[in-house]
C-alpha cells in the first residue's frame, strides 16, 4: 500500500494511474450499463453524427458508438487482463520449475520455449486463431502463448540467479525443503520484473489484438472491441473519420496510461531506489 | 570464436526441428484444406480426392511429415499450393524485401533512438526527458496499421509525394526503390523508435551511475563526450540483445506494415498462406524465419562482446 | 511518377501516359494499372484456378464458342457450327489464319490435341466430368476431317454440351499450342491465341497482360467473352491489392486507375475527381444456406417462417446502398430465363413467421448462422438477417469463422445456417444445380427437384426448358432450402479519361476495347 502511494506520488506514476483508473472505471461501466444494445442494429439512423439521443453517433449498421465504445471496453481490458493472466501464470509455473529441477526437464522445455520464440508472435497468434477457431479466449490462449516464453525465461533467469544467493542457501541449510524456498524466497524476488513486463504485455495485447482483427481475425464480430472496432473502421476513414478516430484514441488512452504507470512502477521496484 | 559459433549452430538444430514439427502439427489442426479452398463450387468430388493425394494430403500426419524431411534433405521445399510457384526462390524473392525493409526501419530507429535515449538520461527529470519519454510512449500507443494508413493518405493520396503501391528493387533503380521504401520503414520505425528509446534511456541511466563516468567527468570531460566515448559503448549492450529480438521477430511479423503498403514480404507470405492452407509455403517459410531468428540471435551475442568486453564467448 | 527505363517511358498512370503521348516527343507505353484482390493461382487454364484466376486466363485464351453479354453462346475461334437432327454431333467450322502468340496457325489438330490433353485424368481439368457421361453427356470421339473442321459426337442429348466448353472456370476449353507443354507433357505457360499474352508475373505484387500485337480479331461487334477483341493499350498491369482500404487510397493518389469498390464507399468515390462510377447487375447469387438435415431445421414451416421473418429488400437496400435489387430466385435476373414466375415468393410478414414457430412448436432452440468476413458483405448480410430473424422470436446466433474454415463446413454440410455466395452461373439449368443434388455441400436434396434438374439438363427447347425453371423455383419458394437475398451489384470506380470500360453480369471484367478516350 505505502509503494501504491509511493508510486502516485511520482508525476508519471499519477498520471498513469489515474487514466488506467479511469479505463478501468469505464470498462466496469459498459460491462453493466451501456446507453443501448451495443449489437442493436438501427438501419434508419446510420452514421449520424453526435446528437442528444446518440451522444457520439452511429456506426454503419446504425449501432450506438457510445454504447459499443462502453461495451468494447470491457472486452478489450478483459481481453487483455485474461492474456496476461494466463501468460504470466503459465510463465511462472514453467519458468520457475525450469530453473528449480534444472536438468533434462529445463533443457527440453526450454527448447519448446526457444521454438515458440523463433516464431514471430502475431504469425503464431494468427495460425493458432485460424486452429482454435474464432472466439474471446482463442483470442486469449493465441496471444497468452504468444507471450509466454518471454515470461518463461524471464522467471526462469531469475530463479536460476537466486538459488545461488546466499539467503536462499542458507534457507536451504536451516532444513526448509527447496520447494518452500523457493516459493518463500524466490518468487518474490522476482515480482518486480514480473510486474513491470506484466503492464508492457497489458499494452501489447491491446494493440496485437487490434492487429489481428486488421488480419482477420481478432474478437470475432458483432462483440465490440476498441480494436476490432477500429479495424472495422478503416474503410471510412475519410467520410466517416469519427468510426476509427474513437476507438483509436481509446486505445492510445488505455496504452498511455499503463505505459506511464508502468514506468513509474518500474522506478519504483528498482532495487537500487530502496 | 569459430568453435563458439559452430557450437551454437549445432545446438540450435533441434530448436529448429522442434519448430518444424509445430508448425506440421498446427497447420494440420487448422480446419479445412487446400484442395477444398481451392475448388470449392467444384461439382466432382473425385477430383478434389485426386488432388488431395496429388498433395500427399490422404497419407497420415508423421508420414507427410517425414516426406516432407526427405525432400527437405534434396533440397526440395516443393511448389506452393496457393500459386504454383517453386518455394524456395519465391521464399528467397520475398525475404529479400522484408530484409530491406527490416534493415532499414532498424537502422533508422538506432539512429534517432540512441542518441535520444541517451539525451533523455543525461538530463534525467527535465523537461527534455520528460517531452522525449512521452513522444516515445504516445508513439508505442498506435496501432501500426492505423499509422500506415494515416501515412498513406497524408503523404499518398493527400501531399501526393510518394507512391501508394508497388516496390522497385533497390538494386534495380536505387532512387526509386527508395520512395517506394520510404513510408513503409517510417511507419515500421517509429515502434522500434519508442521502445529503442525507452531501453537506451534506461540503460544509460544505469552506467551514468557508476564510478569511472564519475571519474570521467571529474577529469573536466565535456557531457557530450562522456556520454559518446564513455557510456554509449556500454549502455548500448543491453538494448542490442533487444534490438536482436526485435528485428528477428520483425523478419517475419511485419505482416501488417506489409499489407498496408502492399509490399511483397515474407510476413504477408505466411498470412497468405495460412488462409490458403497452402502447407508447402507455410512450412518453407516459417523454416526460413526460424533458421533467421537462430542466425540474428547468435550475431546479436558476438555483438555483445564486442560492446560489452566484460562478456566471454564459451 | 514518370522514370525513365531502358529509353522508354513507363507511366504509372493512363491520364499522365496521354498527356506525352500527343506530345509526341517520347514514345509512351500506355498502361492501364487495375487493382487486383489476389494473386494468380497458376497460368494453366481450367486446371490452376479461381474466379480472379479465370478472368485473366479468358483474356489470354479462347475456345472454340464464347460467352456473349447476354449469356448466349457465341462462336469465337469456330466461324459457325451446326448440330445434327438427334442432337448428337456437332460441326464446328474453324476461322481461317487465326495465330497462337507464337506466330503458328490455328488448326483442326490443335482443337484435338488441346481437347485429349484437357480430357487425359493426370491434366486434372475441373470439368471433365462433364464430357465422361457422369454430370453431362458422354463426349464419344473428337474428329478432324480437315484442318479446319472439328467434329464432336455425343453419346445423348445435352442443353449445356455448348455451354460447358464456354464456362470460364472450364478455361473456355481453351485452344492451345503444343508449346504450352513441355516433352513430358509438364505445363510451362499458355501459347493460345487470346488477345493478351502474360508479361511478368509477380506474385504479391502484379500480373502484366501484354497486347498480343498479332491478334486475329472478329469482326461482329465487341459482346461479352464473344465478337471482336480490340487491345487499346499496350499493357494492362493488375496490381496485387487485397486490401480495399488501401486499395482506395491508391486510386485516390492515382497509381490506379481502374477498381473494383464496395457499395460502403461509392459515396466517397463519386466525390472523386475525373471519376465515373460504372456498374452491372451480375449474376453472383447471395444467399442464405439452410441444411434441411438439421433436427431443427428439417421443419419445413420453420424454414418458411425464416423466410418470412427475412426482409430481403432491407438487407440489399443496405448492403448495395441502395443500388441493389432484391429478388428471391437462384436464378439471376439478368438471365432471359427470369420472368414473372421467378418472382414469386413468401412475403415478409413477420407476424406469419410468428405463428408458422408457434404451429411447428419451435420454444427457441439456438440457430447457429456462419459467416466471415471477406469482401462480398457475407457478413452484413448475416448481421442484418440475424437481427431479423430475433425481431421474429428466431433464436440465432451469428458465428464469424475464417473463409477456409466456413468452406470446411459448406463441403462436409455440417452447419445450421450459412451466409454464402455462388459464382456466376450463366445457364438456367446451372442456377438451380449449384444447390440441388445428394452430396453434402447441396443444400436442396429432395428427389422431386433432382428429377426436375436431370429434366433441365438435357431439354432445350426453350418453351419446355421455361416450364420446367418456373417449376423448379415455384418448389425452392415453398420448400426453402435457402433464402435468396439477391443477385450481387458489382461497382467500379475508373479514371474519366479512359473509354469502353463495360461492367458485365457475367462478373469479369473485360481489358479490350478499353483505353484513352
Amino acid at each position: 500500500m505505502k509503494r501504491l502511494l509511493r508510486i502516485l506520488s511520482r508525476p508519471n506514476g499519477l498520471i498513469g494511474g489515474l487514466m488506467l483508473g479511469f479505463v478501468l472505471l469505464i470498462a466496469a461501466t459498459g460491462a453493466v450499463y451501456t446507453p443501448y444494445d451495443p449489437t442493436g442494429q438501427d438501419y434508419l439512423a446510420r452514421f449520424e453524427g453526435a446528437s442528444a439521443t446518440h451522444l457520439l453517433g452511429t456506426d454503419m449498421f446504425g449501432r450506438d458508438l457510445l454504447s459499443r465504445l462502453l461495451a468494447g471496453a470491457g472486452v478489450s481490458v478483459t481481453v487483455s487482463f485474461l492474456t496476461v493472466l494466463v501468460a504470466v501464470t503459465g510463465g511462472v509455473i514453467i519458468g520457475a520449475f525450469c530453473g528449480y529441477w534444472r536438468g533434462w526437464f529445463d533443457r527440453i522445455v526450454m527448447m519448446v520455449i526457444e521454438a515458440l520464440m523463433a516464431f514471430p508472435g502475431i504469425l503464431l497468434a494468427l495460425a493458432l486463431m485460424v486452429a482454435i477457431g474464432p472466439n474471446k479466449y482463442g483470442v486469449v490462449l493465441a496471444l497468452a502463448l504468444a507471450y509466454l516464453p518471454s515470461v518463461t525465461r524471464l522467471v526462469r533467469g531469475t530463479v536460476l540467479s537466486l538459488r545461488e544467493k546466499e539467503y536462499v542457501e542458507a534457507s536451504v541449510a536451516l532444513g526448509n525443503s527447496t520447494f518452500y524456498t523457493l516459493i518463500r524466497h524466490v518468487l518474490p524476488n522476482s515480482l518486480g520484473p514480473l510486474i513491470v513486463l506484466s503492464t508492457t504485455m497489458f499494452g501489447w495485447v491491446l494493440l496485437a489484438e487490434s492487429s489481428l482483427s486488421f488480419l482477420g481475425l481478432g474478437v470475432p464480430p458483432p462483440a465490440p472491441t476498441w480494436g476490432n472496432m477500429l479495424a472495422e473502421a478503416r474503410g471510412y476513414l475519410m467520410r466517416f473519420p469519427w468510426l476509427g478516430i474513437l476507438p483509436g484514441l481509446c486505445i492510445s488512452f488505455a496504452l498511455l496510461g499503463v505505459n506511464l504507470f508502468g514506468d513509474a512502477l518500474r522506478d519504483e521496484l528498482d532495487p537500487r531506489n530502496n | 570464436m569459430w568453435s563458439y559459433i559452430l557450437k551454437r549452430l549445432l545446438t540450435a538444430i533441434p530448436t529448429i526441428f522442434l519448430v518444424l514439427l509445430i508448425v506440421f502439427t498446427l497447420i494440420r489442426l487448422i480446419p479445412g484444406d487446400p484442395a477444398e479452398l481451392m475448388l470449392y463450387e467444384l461439382d466432382d468430388p473425385a477430383v478434389v480426392q485426386q488432388m488431395r493425394e496429388e498433395l500427399g494430403l490422404d497419407k497420415p500426419i508423421p508420414v507427410q511429415f517425414f516426406i516432407w524431411l526427405g525432400n527437405l534433405a534434396t533440397g526440395d521445399l516443393g511448389v506452393s499450393i496457393r500459386t504454383q510457384e517453386p518455394v524456395l526462390p519465391a521464399l528467397l524473392e520475398r525475404f529479400s524485401v522484408t530484409a530491406t525493409l527490416v534493415f532499414l526501419a532498424v537502422s533508422m530507429a538506432v539512429m534517432i533512438a540512441v542518441p535520444a535515449g541517451m539525451i533523455a538520461a543525461s538530463k534525467q527529470n527535465s523537461r527534455t526527458d520528460f517531452a522525449i519519454v512521452l513522444v516515445a510512449i504516445l508513439k508505442l500507443s498506435l496501432p501500426s496499421f492505423w499509422v500506415g494508413l494515416m501515412l498513406l493518405l497524408f503523404f499518398g493520396v493527400y501531399l501526393q509525394w510518394l507512391p501508394t503501391v508497388g516496390y522497385v528493387e533497390l538494386s534495380t533503380d536505387f532512387g526509386l526503390g527508395v520512395l517506394y521504401l520510404i513510408m513503409p520503414v517510417i511507419s515500421l520505425a517509429l515502434t522500434e523508435i519508442a521502445v529503442l528509446t525507452r531501453m537506451m534511456r534506461s540503460g544509460t541511466l544505469e552506467v551514468l551511475r557508476l564510478e569511472y563516468v564519475t571519474h570521467a567527468r571529474a577529469k573536466g570531460l565535456s557531457e557530450a563526450a562522456v556520454l559518446s566515448r564513455h557510456v554509449f559503448k556500454n549502455a548500448f549492450a543491453p538494448a542490442l540483445t533487444m534490438l536482436g529480438l526485435v528485428m528477428a521477430s520483425l523478419l517475419g511479423g511485419a505482416a501488417v506494415t506489409e499489407t498496408v503498403f502492399s509490399l511483397p514480404g515474407i510476413g504477408k507470405l505466411v498470412v497468405d498462406s495460412i488462409y490458403a492452407r497452402d502447407y508447402p509455403m507455410l512450412q518453407g517459410a516459417l523454416l526460413l524465419i526460424a533458421g533467421v531468428y537462430v542466425v540474428v540471435n547468435l550475431l546479436v551475442d558476438l555483438l555483445y562482446g564486442f560492446f560489452d568486453p566484460r562478456v566471454t564467448l564459451k | 511518377m514518370l522514370t525513365a527505363t531502358t529509353g522508354r517511358f513507363v507511366l504509372s498512370s493512363l491520364t499522365a501516359a496521354l498527356l506525352f503521348s500527343t506530345t509526341g516527343s517520347v514514345q509512351a507505353e500506355v498502361v492501364l494499372n487495375v487493382a487486383y484482390t489476389q494473386d494468380l493461382r497458376g497460368t494453366n487454364p481450367g486446371v490452376d484456378r479461381d474466379g480472379n484466376t479465370d478472368t485473366v486466363h479468358m483474356h489470354v485464351v479462347e475456345g472454340l464458342v464464347a460467352y456473349a453479354a447476354d449469356f448466349s453462346i457465341k462462336p469465337m475461334l469456330a466461324e459457325a457450327w451446326t448440330v445434327s437432327d438427334d442432337g448428337l454431333t456437332y460441326t464446328f467450322k474453324l476461322r481461317e489464319g487465326v495465330p497462337f502468340h507464337n506466330g503458328e496457325i490455328m488448326t483442326s489438330e490443335h482443337v484435338k490435341w488441346s481437347w485429349d490433353r484437357f480430357m487425359a485424368p493426370e491434366t486434372k481439368w475441373r470439368c471433365r466430368s462433364y464430357f465422361t457421361g457422369e454430370d453431362g453427356p458422354e463426349v464419344v470421339s473428337v474428329e478432324t476431317p480437315d484442318p479446319l473442321t472439328v467434329v464432336y459426337k455425343l453419346a445423348s442429348r445435352s442443353a449445356t454440351f455448348l455451354g460447358n466448353l464456354a464456362r470460364f472456370d472450364c478455361g473456355n476449353t481453351a485452344v492451345l499450342h503444343t508449346e504450352s507443354v513441355d516433352a513430358d507433357g509438364n505445363w510451362l505457360e499458355p501459347v493460345g491465341t487470346g488477345p493478351f499474352k502474360f508479361g511478368d508475373i509477380k506474385y504479391g505484387r502484379y500480373i502484366d497482360l501484354l497486347k498480343f500485337e498479332d491478334y486475329a480479331s472478329r469482326s461482329d461487334p465487341q459482346d461479352g467473352y464473344a465478337g471482336a477483341k480490340e487491345v487499346l493499350v499496350d499493357k494492362v498491369r493488375l496490381q496485387i491489392l487485397p486490401e480495399p482500404s488501401v486499395s482506395k487510397a491508391a486510386y485516390l493518389a492515382g497509381d490506379i486507375d481502374l477498381l473494383s469498390i464496395e457499395p460502403a464507399d461509392l459515396a466517397e468515390m463519386e466525390l472523386a475527381p475525373d471519376t465515373q462510377i460504372l456498374s452491372a447487375e451480375t449474376a453472383v447469387w447471395d444467399t442464405l444456406l439452410i441444411n434441411t438435415d438439421d433436427p431443427v431445421l428439417q421443419d419445413k414451416r420453420i424454414r418458411q417462417a425464416m423466410a418470412q421473418a427475412i426482409d430481403r429488400e432491407q438487407i440489399m437496400a443496405i448492403v448495395s446502398e441502395g443500388r441493389g435489387r432484391a429478388n428471391p430466385s437462384p436464378l439471376p435476373p439478368v438471365s432471359s430465363f427470369f420472368t414473372d414466375a421467378e418472382w414469386e415468393q413468401l412475403p415478409f410478414d413477420p407476424e406469419k413467421a410468428k405463428a408458422l414457430l408457434d404451429e411447428a412448436g419451435y420454444d427457441g432452440q439456438p440457430i447457429e448462422l456462419l459467416t466471415n468476413k471477406r469482401s462480398g458483405a457475407y457478413y452484413e448480410r448475416a448481421l442484418i438477417a440475424q437481427s431479423m430473424l430475433k425481431e421474429a422470436g428466431i433464436n440465432a446466433e451469428l458465428k464469424v469463422l475464417e473463409w477456409g474454415t466456413q468452406l470446411d463446413a459448406y463441403t462436409s454440410g455440417e452447419y445450421q445456417m450459412q451466409s454464402f455466395s455462388y459464382s456466376p452461373r450463366l445457364d438456367p439449368a446451372l442456377s438451380f444445380e449449384m444447390i440441388t443434388g445428394e452430396q453434402s455441400r447441396k443444400v436442396w436434396n429432395s428427389p422431386e427437384a433432382i428429377a426436375l434438374l436431370d429434366q433441365a439438363m438435357v431439354v432445350s427447347d426453350k418453351v419446355e426448358r421455361q416450364g420446367i425453371i418456373d417449376e423448379l423455383h415455384r418448389r425452392f419458394i415453398d420448400e426453402v432450402p435457402a433464402i435468396g437475398i439477391g443477385h450481387r451489384v458489382e461497382f467500379y470506380a475508373i479514371r474519366d479519361s479512359i473509354d469502353g470500360f463495360k461492367p458485365w453480369g457475367a462478373g469479369k471484367q473485360i481489358f479490350w476495347g478499353v483505353g484513352p478516350k
